[in-house]
């Protein structure tokens, strides 16, 4: 099952924080919702992260591809391929296997967060989901990335 | 309308709890932008870096995402309130069902399509959104190994009939089953078409879902695409 995002809200983290050098995030944004995808990797792009936003399930595996990012934000309901597909998809390549995979959807109950863990997601986000709290996963991230050295 | 029976009911208060996640996600869906431009806003404002034109570029986001989200939020509340026209373009108001069930069913491994098109009728709103969406939500509901529903429609007389094709999956694979909400069943669906004067039945061969509604309308074909306008 994918973590929730109340698993580390006990950090306490006011702020969105800015992107070490050495753990600069390259963040892949994918909604339908243009406004939201592209809000979303500007305000990741002000704290010094390298990101870019697409808009639907087919692109996201192809932007992935290319891009290969070490975070995907992505959306549940998306044209072409679901976000489902999209994450089994990324799941599948050998360099996807090691991408943190983040789940942002409407869909809340415990068989959508159980369909999202199947499809390989590591983390599962309800809308309307707070800057703060991405910001958070993402802080908590680079310090784990940091002990693991 | 008719008086409601206690089946009718039971059923539209199941058909209720059944479609209150997918208008919760429809809401939070229009809301959301309206966030994270506002977050964005306020980090621009708040730069080092002050750029005017993009914090004036996100404001103007917002003025509009906000006018957008408060129509979506009103016609989301219609399917609660009622408030709604009395009839509706057949194309357009499929799609709004359909649009409604897509992405839950999807998560579940069940796609849906439709082969309805653009035509000059209207049925009555009300009775296509609550038996539309019984049907679709209760055969996910009731057939394990349903994979896809296709939509057809074919008119005769003064009546539509839209064909719901059911097609299945091997018995070794079945969708996830709904688990915090009361399933629904078949009773329930023709408990609401009972109530809402839409015939429907089920075929085992081919299987297949008939509903038939009374075309209320023609629809001059210049006001097609805004289904609020009739020719009775």
């Amino acid at each position: 099952m994918p973590r929730t995002a109340s698993d580390g809200s006990s950090d306490k983290i006011d702020k969105m924080v800015k992107a070490d050098e050495a753990y600069k995030n390259r963040i892949l944004v994918v909604d339908d919702n243009e406004d939201s995808a592209t809000s979303l990797a500007a305000m990741f792009e002000m704290l010094d992260h390298e990101a870019r936003a697409v808009f639907d399930g087919v692109s996201a595996v192809e932007t992935a591809a290319s891009f290969r990012p070490d975070v995907v934000l992505l959306d549940i309901g998306l044209p072409k391929m679901s976000g489902l597909a999209a994450a089994r998809k990324i799941r599948e390549q050998s360099w996807g296997k090691a991408i943190f995979l983040i789940a942002v959807t409407g869909w809340g109950d415990e068989e959508h967060r159980r369909q999202s863990a199947e499809a390989g997601f590591d983390l599962h986000l309800v809308k309307p989901v707070d800057p703060t709290a991405l910001g958070n996963v993402l802080a908590r991230r680079q310090r784990k990335l940091r002990l693991d050295e | 309308m008719k008086a409601t029976s206690v089946c009718a009911e039971a059923a539209q208060y199941a058909l209720l709890c059944r479609i209150s996640p997918a208008l919760r996600h429809q809401l939070v869906g229009q809301l959301q932008p309206i966030g994270l431009t506002a977050a964005l806003a306020d980090r621009q404002l708040g730069s080092d870096r002050l750029n005017l034109a993009s914090a004036r570029n996100s404001i103007s986001k917002i003025q509009l995402q906000a006018r957008e989200a408060i129509g979506s939020a009103i016609a989301t509340l219609a399917w609660l309130t009622g408030e709604e026209p009395a009839s509706v373009a057949l194309k357009a108001g499929v799609d709004m069902c359909i649009t409604l069930v897509r992405s839950d069913c999807e998560m579940r491994g069940i796609t849906i399509s439709s082969q309805i098109a653009e035509m000059d009728v209207a049925v009555s709103q009300r009775a296509l959104r609550i038996v539309l969406t019984a049907v679709l939500i209760g055969m996910v509901d009731m057939l394990p190994h349903l994979h896809r529903i296709e939509l057809r429609f074919a008119i005769s007389g003064k009546t539509v009939e839209i064909h719901f094709d059911l097609h299945f999956t091997d018995a070794t694979q079945e969708h996830s089953a709904v688990t915090e909400r009361r399933p629904l069943r078949w009773d329930d669906v023709e408990a609401l078409a009972d109530h809402e004067g839409v015939e429907v039945f089920r075929t085992g061969k081919p299987p297949m879902v008939i509903c038939r509604f009374d075309v209320v309308a023609k629809i001059r074909s210049e006001h097609r695409k805004n289904s609020l306008a009739y020719n009775p």
